[in-house]
């Protein structure tokens, strides 16, 4: 076992987890951070993205202790004071989700996609969730949905 | 189904009010958003149990041998069991859809026992206090396979010299289905079109095997208390799910609670009985504690149900102009190793329904809404049946029905209490009701103003007075 310090959400967090241990799984069974969710078990699918000191990362690719010292935030520490975040708000806005599953990995990709690039491309946005698999939509409203938190003329609503 | 936040008005509107064609917002995506969905997987309930599978590695062979207790001495591990465990319990998953009346069905159970047919066929499990020791102590589970011939060719499948996947079966095909459209009345005579084309196209096609694909990977928690079953489940069909387990297991229709919570994403992936959600309701029944399974993708693209690969001999007849004007399409279809259909269960209670009542063997294509009263009735009391009760609860049968409907009513009534189900008979018509009863009860004013066996009753000069018109 192995002692971590780390800040999950704003909250600091102390454990002693197996070395083996994924991040996902030390979110979701230990702190109960069921919001973030498993959708595979190769890193192709991106739901369990989350940000790990302000970076995107898959969290089934990290083990938990590689998160020591670290701050992490999740899809539940994203919205503050009970308003959404853009991103959260775009999505509704625009339709970017059906059953919601890849949901909470999309939005925390697409925050670290603005952050790092705060105007991009059509093209762009699409290059920068590849990661991210949606089995529902067909990504159209999730890229109009970036656009929108973006600052971007999109349209009408989709 | 997505529920929108704004209720459509009544008409009488402006042209800028008009609700067609205007978007509107989903109203359950809050909880999406921000992490609040309830998925099956984030169930936890006290002193919930993780199962895992182990799963054949291979596609056609005897199971010769299964050890499973090296697995039960691994840390965290409260029970390990292998087919054999369940063999006497599991019953068969039922397959809700029979094609054809002699749709030939091998059976199929939720673990193998001394045969595996398919890889990723259960053959194993493992319950522990968590999901990684189960996982953990499959590797101590000794198996050995005894291989059997496998076929890798559709066709060579359903010739008539061929190595058998199940041995009890004369064949592999398992059902032939004809459409012909000019009988049908929905399209012409095809030999007719095709005699008098004048351009004919022939071409074989193979269609690929397809994967769903949802992006939740199914998921059930059951949770056995007493004798009733709460299972939560990633499925499309919660309705149907909660029917054929009690079918397939004998639990009672009404002590079967199936919730099905947040789905994400099923595509036809989640619309079958699997073998995994039995899994979880007899694990749970066998331990008296809740337990979870949730596969991993890999387990998921082995052993979900997939859409089936075909090849397809198409014809074309044609004018030569390019206009189609008949055409002709053979299908073989890989129906993989098992059907999931309770052939014995469903067939047998569809049979004794339709015995004791005829009349809905005449109307079986007809929707229950255009039935007169009487058929209907019957029906309601055939759709109860079909859950094999133990105690049919009928309240006043005899409502708004034809006399001499009624009449064949109250003898089938009978006729399934003389099969052995209890009757309990809420009735205004006291005749018929005294008539078959054993014992009877005269409420007044939510009273029980007397009670009696049924013969002392219609004797009773107060009866006969008030309610059988003497």
């Amino acid at each position: 076992m192995t002692q971590i310090n780390l800040t999950v959400d704003g909250i600091k967090e102390s454990a002693e987890v197996e070395p083996r241990v994924l991040l996902v799984h030390y979110l979701r069974e230990n702190l109960g951070k069921v919001g973030t969710v498993v959708g595979c078990d190769t890193s192709n699918c991106g739901a369990c993205t989350v940000h790990l000191n302000g970076e995107s990362v898959k969290s089934c690719s990290v083990l938990a202790v590689q998160a020591d010292g670290c701050e992490v935030t999740t899809i539940e520490g994203l919205s503050q004071n009970g308003k959404l975040h853009p991103m959260q708000q775009a999505f509704h806005d625009k339709h970017g989700l059906q059953c919601g599953f890849c949901t909470p990995g999309m939005i925390m990709a697409a925050v670290d996609l603005l952050k790092e690039n705060p105007n991009p491309t059509e093209h762009e946005i699409r290059e920068g969730i590849e990661g991210n698999l949606c089995r529902c939509t067909g990504y159209q409203n999730i890229v109009s949905a970036i656009q929108q938190a973006a600052g971007q003329s999109t349209g009408g609503a989709a | 189904m997505t529920v929108t936040e704004d209720r459509v008005e009544a008409s009488g509107h402006s042209a800028s009010d008009r609700q067609v064609g205007k978007s509107r917002k989903r109203k359950e995506d809050q909880r999406l958003l921000t992490g609040r969905t309830m998925w099956t997987d984030n169930h936890t309930l006290p002193g919930m149990l993780h199962m895992a599978i182990l799963r054949s590695p291979v596609a056609h062979a005897k199971i010769s041998s299964v050890d499973v207790s090296a697995a039960r001495e691994r840390p965290g591990v409260v029970a390990a069991f292998s087919g054999r465990d369940f063999a006497d319990e599991q019953g068969v998953i039922p397959c809700a859809w029979p094609v054809t009346p002699d749709m030939v069905n091998p059976g199929h159970p939720s673990i193998a026992v001394d045969q595996v047919n398919h890889v990723g066929e259960a053959v194993a499990i493992v319950l522990a206090r968590t999901k990684a020791a189960a996982q953990d102590a499959l590797e101590a589970i000794e198996i050995d396979y005894d291989g059997l011939p496998v076929i890798l060719d559709m066709e060579e499948a359903v010739k008539d010299d061929t190595h058998l996947v199940h041995s009890h079966t004369e064949s592999n095909s398992s059902f032939r289905w004809v459409f012909d459209a000019g009988e049908a009345g929905t399209g012409t005579s095809t030999d007719e079109a095709f005699s008098n084309a004048e351009v004919t196209v022939s071409r074989r096609y193979i269609q690929q095997r397809l994967i769903p694909a949802f992006l939740e990977p199914r998921s059930s928690v059951a949770d056995f208390q007493g004798d009733a079953v709460t299972l939560w489940s990633a499925t499309q069909i919660p309705h149907i799910l909660r029917l054929m387990i009690a079918l397939s297991l004998g639990i009672p229709e009404h002590k079967v609670r199936v919730i099905a919570p947040d789905v994400g994403g099923g595509f036809g992936g989640k619309l079958q009985v699997t073998p995994e959600e039995f899994l979880v309701i007899l694990a749970s029944r066998r331990l008296g504690k809740p337990v979870k399974y949730t596969e991993t993708r890999s387990e998921s693209l082995l052993s979900a149900h997939h859409g089936r690969d075909q090849i397809q001999y198409v014809d074309i007849a044609a004018k030569r102009d390019g206009t189609v004007t008949g055409l002709k399409v053979r299908l073989l279809v890989d129906m993989g190793a098992y059907l999931r259909r309770d052939s014995e269960g469903i067939e047998k209670d569809l049979q004794r329904v339709f015995e004791l009542f005829p009349r809905l063997e005449e109307r079986e294509k007809q929707k229950a809404g255009t039935m007169s009263g009487g058929e209907q009735q019957m029906l309601a009391i055939g759709r109860a049946l079909m859950a094999q009760p133990r105690l049919l609860l009928l309240d006043e049968p005899s409502m708004g029905i034809a006399p001499v409907l009624v009449e064949r009513i109250y003898e089938t009534i009978a006729e399934i209490n003389d099969q052995g189900t209890t009757i309990l008979l809420v009735e205004q018509n006291a005749n018929f009701a005294l008539d078959v009863s054993k014992r009877g009860y005269v409420l007044e004013v939510g009273k029980v103003a007397l009670s009696n066996d049924s013969e002392s009753l219609r004797h009773d000069p107060e009866v006969q007075k008030a309610y059988l018109g003497a």
